[in-house]
């Protein structure tokens, strides 16, 4: 199947993404994956908006267990976000990726940790009392850098960046840079002056 | 399942993907029973002065994710039930640097002591446990986490190196629970 040239290729994925529209609780137009993936875990509690992208082995996963909401949908893409190479999303309570949030290669979101398992969701209703649990927002136009990961609880504001390899364990305000492991702020946008500023460490607390 | 027979053990019910594993001095490795071995997975015995003396003990039911290696000189060990994410590094040995008029990959190894995982443990995704290194039962390392000194049972240890953090914290960084 790799082998067909590449307007068979694009016929392909074109197939493929309206195949997939029937597991989705919502799959808005002109949205699509590259091959090989998504891998999918109830998907109809996975909700997409219009021209989302995903390249290749992204994973979505909707986890139902006791704290998830009774019914609607507990990931939710919006409006041409962009998912890279291995994005990887575990949803059990609600994640939420803005319109036009860039997400690059490897970037991992967690609402709990450690991630459940599917089958461990499905056999113990209880495992989630050792987790961390809390819903993960990713602000309109945030951008995300090679490897980044995203722990439960956390907001990421609009318009924000969390760097490659950062490990985000706290609330990222709007217009800010958060880099490091664990993640924080070193600049924010200075909408009085016009211009991105440093952040001193400690300063840019949410 | 192939590679299987070369194995110093494998318990019932094991499962490994393909492709892989990549396997290194493979008598030297014993699975568990119902080991879980994703993609692309490296599982090393290095030789030592020779011998392959080295050696890894994956526990029941433990799962190791798609594209991690585990590399031992000396030795690995890890307990019945943790679960190790994607693209983890555990290494029990090092490389020389120290001599400047020696390019490094033509220096040696140095072994720096074994390893022991123990059950329960969460291992997150991308992390790296260096050598030398006891990670307790139950405890948890944060996705992208690097590990150079022992994790207590039960702890939440986040940051790259654990245990230096920037903020000038001593000791280990523990996550507020839950």
């Amino acid at each position: 199947m790799s082998r067909l040239k590449p307007p068979f290729a694009r016929l392909r994925d074109r197939l493929r993404s309206t195949l997939l529209r029937a597991r989705f609780a919502r799959m808005g137009r002109g949205t699509s994956f590259q091959a090989p993936g998504p891998y999918l875990a109830r998907a109809s509690r996975i909700a997409l908006g219009d021209g989302v992208f995903g390249r290749p082995f992204v994973r979505l996963e909707a986890i139902v267990s006791s704290a998830s909401p009774a019914q609607g949908p507990i990931l939710t893409v919006e409006d041409r976000a962009y998912l890279g190479f291995h994005v990887s999303v575990f949803a059990t309570r609600g994640v939420t990726i803005g319109r036009d949030a860039y997400l690059n290669g490897h970037v991992t979101i967690y609402d709990h940790y450690p991630p459940l398992d599917s089958e461990e969701a499905a056999a113990k209703p209880a495992a989630l009392a050792d987790k961390r649990v809390g819903e993960v927002s990713i602000g309109d136009q945030a951008w995300l850098g090679w490897g980044a990961v995203v722990m439960p609880g956390v907001r990421l504001g609009t318009h924000s960046v969390l760097g490659a390899n950062s490990v985000a364990l706290e609330n990222v305000p709007d217009y800010c840079v958060a880099v490091g492991n664990p993640a924080v702020v070193v600049r924010r946008y200075d909408a009085d002056g016009g211009r991105w500023v440093a952040v001193k460490p400690g300063e840019g607390k949410s | 399942m192939r590679g299987a027979g070369r194995l110093g053990a494998i318990g019932e019910g094991c499962v490994i993907e393909r492709p892989g594993p990549f396997l290194w001095n493979p008598e030297r490795i014993q699975l568990g029973r119902g080991v879980r071995i994703g993609r692309e997975v490296r599982l090393q015995a290095n030789l030592q002065n020779g011998r392959a003396t080295s050696w890894i003990d994956i526990g029941d039911g433990a799962v190791i994710g798609a594209g991690s290696q585990i590399s031992a000189s000396l030795g690995i060990t890890i307990g019945p039930g943790t679960r190790i994410g994607d693209e983890v590094l555990i290494v029990d040995d090092m490389h020389r640097y120290e001599d400047v008029s020696t390019p490094i990959p033509q220096q040696t190894v140095r072994p720096v002591g074994p390893v022991r995982i123990g059950a329960g443990v969460y291992i997150g995704r991308g992390a790296v446990i260096l050598g030398g290194v006891t990670v307790g039962d139950g405890a948890v390392v944060v996705d992208r986490a690097v590990v150079r000194f022992d994790v207590p049972p039960g702890a939440w240890v986040v940051g790259m190196p654990v245990g230096i953090p920037a903020g000038g914290h001593a000791g280990l960084i523990t996550l507020p629970w839950p």
